[in-house]
């Protein structure tokens, strides 16, 4: 199984928060999107962050993701704190720990299918390895998310369903710890939401890595084994469905 | 990284935008380089029509003062040539000696000024492939008394071929002499120089002007390279005063336009003067000729420039709001580049290299337009006799590309259009991933 060797103990603290605030200037106000939040999560989880809309599930996720700093507390990813970090260093740790689908899909459209979803490892000449090994991961991903004969098609020439699936190939790249999903089904209908959190389930036992993803849809948070549910910018429940 | 293969791509994304600004760089790199190459051509051709004309790149010329007080143009001591001239041998590729008759051509009672040129035809190949024969051959030219005749000549005395006409003038000695000539050929004036020329045997001419068979006015030299008639001119003034030999003093620059110069080095100074013993030497080169060209030729380059630069800036602002809007488009997709890793350097790249594609782009398409033009002003004639003869080649228009010209247009417009991205693409880079993802 590809990618086995990422996940290699459960139980192991892959993210936490510690009384995490993030507040942003609105004009001459201010809006206090999250109100010390604190929780962890462990390696190959399948998380859902829950919530109606402007309940801090964004925020969330983009400070776990490192694109977005918390005004106060810590955040840990891999047991690395990200505050003190340059962008540099930043940037390094989303690109080798992190894989993101976002909601609007955005792929790179100049590329197609497989060279979005190879995108990630070009950046870095770590991750760029060997050209034939590398391809035949992508290869592999191209068909894990059933789009071997969309391989040469660019965004534009592809349905919302099949972006999500380009979207989810490109997020497990890297072959990331943790895969960030901002609301990955919002802009799509719900058979073809739920056959994308199929998906992401099925790359989640697959591949073993931790999938965290926001929706404000109840039908898909059941799906996850781990629930942490928001309001306000805090935490109402944080629940973990038992391991088998 | 495919940072290449990305920029490629997205400068293909908006054509109508990316042509329109490729269209304005190449416009500017169009024009400057057909304005360099016409201003080149221009100088090459006056230079290569000035050295036909006047048969080299250096002339020496000497004169003695007559016990009359005349001047005569006269070479009387010719060891201090052989001795001075060999020291440049290694610079020379070939020289002509000849000697001059100024004077009127008759024919029945018509009559007209003229220059005749005495001249070794067995050593002036460039000459030979210089004339533009329009009537007659060049066949009989060593029979003693032929004499090539310019059409103008012809025209004005209504000479035919093979007829024989007069020439008065005076010898060196300042006596009034006659001298017949026999018509072997008729040439057209390629030079545009506006005095054209007969030649004659240099034997012949010796004779008539009272000089002794081997005996020249002028020794004229041509270099192995343009560049070198300056230096060599003032390094063969130094030999030949190195020699206890005098040169004619020079006037002063201001005071001497270029056809007094040319008359004056062909047929002596009327100037009142300090007498002088034995030869004088006068050292005098293209440049003299050249002066006002190249005057003509630093106005059109310094015109060229400043539409170039006024193009440049244009094209500057253009792409400056141009890639701000891209910025601005892009916003979103940086923001995804950024989350999934890309470095701030490396979206400035990004951006960079979009800018140098586009104007590479438009340098590529200038080029091939300049070529296109200059092809198609290559192919114009121009009528005989026309006053810019001087400035063109066989009667056409030079313009030759010239690389380093290109290179550096192209050089010039990459880094201006570099300079011009610069600034949206470090602000695309300082974009935080989330306000990038939230715009």
């Amino acid at each position: 199984m590809q990618g086995a060797n990422i996940l290699e103990a459960h139980n192991q603290t892959i993210v936490s928060l510690e009384d995490v605030h993030k507040i942003y200037p609105l004009g001459k106000t201010e809006v206090h999107a999250v109100k010390g939040v604190s929780f962890s999560i462990t390696k190959g989880e399948f998380i859902s962050i829950a919530g109606p809309s402007g309940s801090g599930k964004s925020t969330i996720l983009n400070m776990i993701g490192c694109i977005d700093t918390p005004t106060s507390g810590t955040v840990t990813i891999n047991n690395t704190k990200t505050s003190g970090m340059n962008d540099n260093e930043i940037t390094r740790l989303r690109h080798q720990t992190l894989g993101f689908i976002f909601q609007s899909f955005n792929l790179i459209p100049v590329l197609n299918v497989f060279e979005n979803i190879e995108f990630p490892l070009l950046l870095d000449n770590k991750t760029k390895g060997n050209k034939k090994e590398r391809q035949e991961w992508i290869d592999y991903l191209v068909a894990e998310v059933g789009l071997e004969q969309w391989r040469h098609h660019k965004p534009a020439e592809l349905s919302g369903g099949q972006r999500q699936r380009v979207a989810i190939g490109r997020a497990l790249a890297t072959k990331p710890l943790i895969v960030l999903a901002d609301e990955p089904t919002a802009n799509l209908d719900s058979a073809t939401g739920e056959a994308i959190i199929e998906l992401m389930k099925k790359m989640n036992q697959d591949v073993g890595t931790t999938f965290i993803f926001s929706t404000h849809d109840q039908s898909i948070v059941d799906i996850a084994d781990h629930v942490i549910r928001l309001r306000d910018g805090l935490i109402t429940h944080n629940d973990r469905k038992s391991q088998e | 990284m495919n940072l290449l293969k990305i920029a490629f791509r997205n400068v293909s994304r908006q054509k109508r935008r990316s042509n329109l600004l490729a269209i304005a760089i190449a416009f500017g790199v169009m024009m400057i380089i057909l304005v360099n190459s016409l201003t080149h051509g221009l100088v090459q051709n006056t230079q290569t029509n000035f050295e036909s004309a006047l048969g080299g790149h250096i002339y020496i010329s000497g004169e003695i003062l007559l016990p009359s007080g005349r001047k005569a143009n006269r070479i009387d001591n010719t060891a201090v040539l052989n001795a001075v001239i060999p020291q440049f041998s290694s610079f020379i590729i070939d020289s002509q000696k000849r000697s001059s008759i100024s004077g009127n051509f008759i024919f029945r009672s018509k009559t007209t000024s003229g220059m005749v040129y005495g001249v070794h035809w067995d050593e002036e190949e460039s000459l030979l492939n210089a004339l533009s024969v329009v009537e007659g051959s060049l066949d009989r030219i060593n029979e003693a008394d032929a004499i090539v005749l310019p059409l103008e000549v012809m025209e004005k005395l209504n000479l035919v071929l093979n007829e024989k006409l007069l020439l008065t003038f005076d010898t060196v000695t300042g006596q009034a002499n006659v001298g017949e000539f026999t018509i072997v050929a008729v040439t057209k004036d390629t030079s545009g120089l506006g005095f054209s020329a007969a030649y004659a045997n240099i034997d012949y001419v010796n004779a008539l002007l009272g000089l002794e068979t081997d005996e020249y006015q002028s020794y004229n030299l041509i270099l192995t390279s343009l560049s070198l008639v300056n230096p060599i001119t003032e390094q063969i003034k130094q030999a030949i005063r190195a020699q206890g030999v005098p040169l004619k003093p020079e006037p002063e620059k201001e005071d001497v336009s270029m056809f007094s110069m040319a008359i004056e080095g062909m047929f002596g100074s009327v100037a009142n003067e300090e007498p002088w013993e034995g030869t004088r030497f006068k050292v005098e080169n293209l440049n003299d000729f050249m002066d006002m060209v190249t005057q003509v030729v630093a106005i059109l380059d310094a015109v060229a420039l400043g539409m170039f630069l006024i193009m440049l800036m244009i094209t500057m602002v253009g792409l400056v709001n141009t890639f701000r809007m891209i910025m601005i488009e892009r916003t979103q997709e940086i923001g995804t580049m950024r989350s999934v890793g890309m470095q701030k350097r490396d979206v400035t790249k990004l951006f960079l290299l979009e800018g140098l594609i586009l104007a590479l782009r438009g340098a590529l398409l200038g080029i091939i337009a300049a070529m296109v033009i200059g092809a198609i002003i290559r192919i114009i004639p121009f009528p005989d006799g026309t006053p810019l003869a001087i400035l063109l080649h066989n009667g056409h228009i030079s313009v030759p590309l010239v690389p380093s010209n290109i290179i550096m247009v192209t050089f010039i417009i990459s880094i201006i259009t570099v300079l011009a991205v610069w600034s949206p693409a470090r602000k695309a880079a300082k974009l935080t991933p989330a306000d990038a993802l939230r715009s």
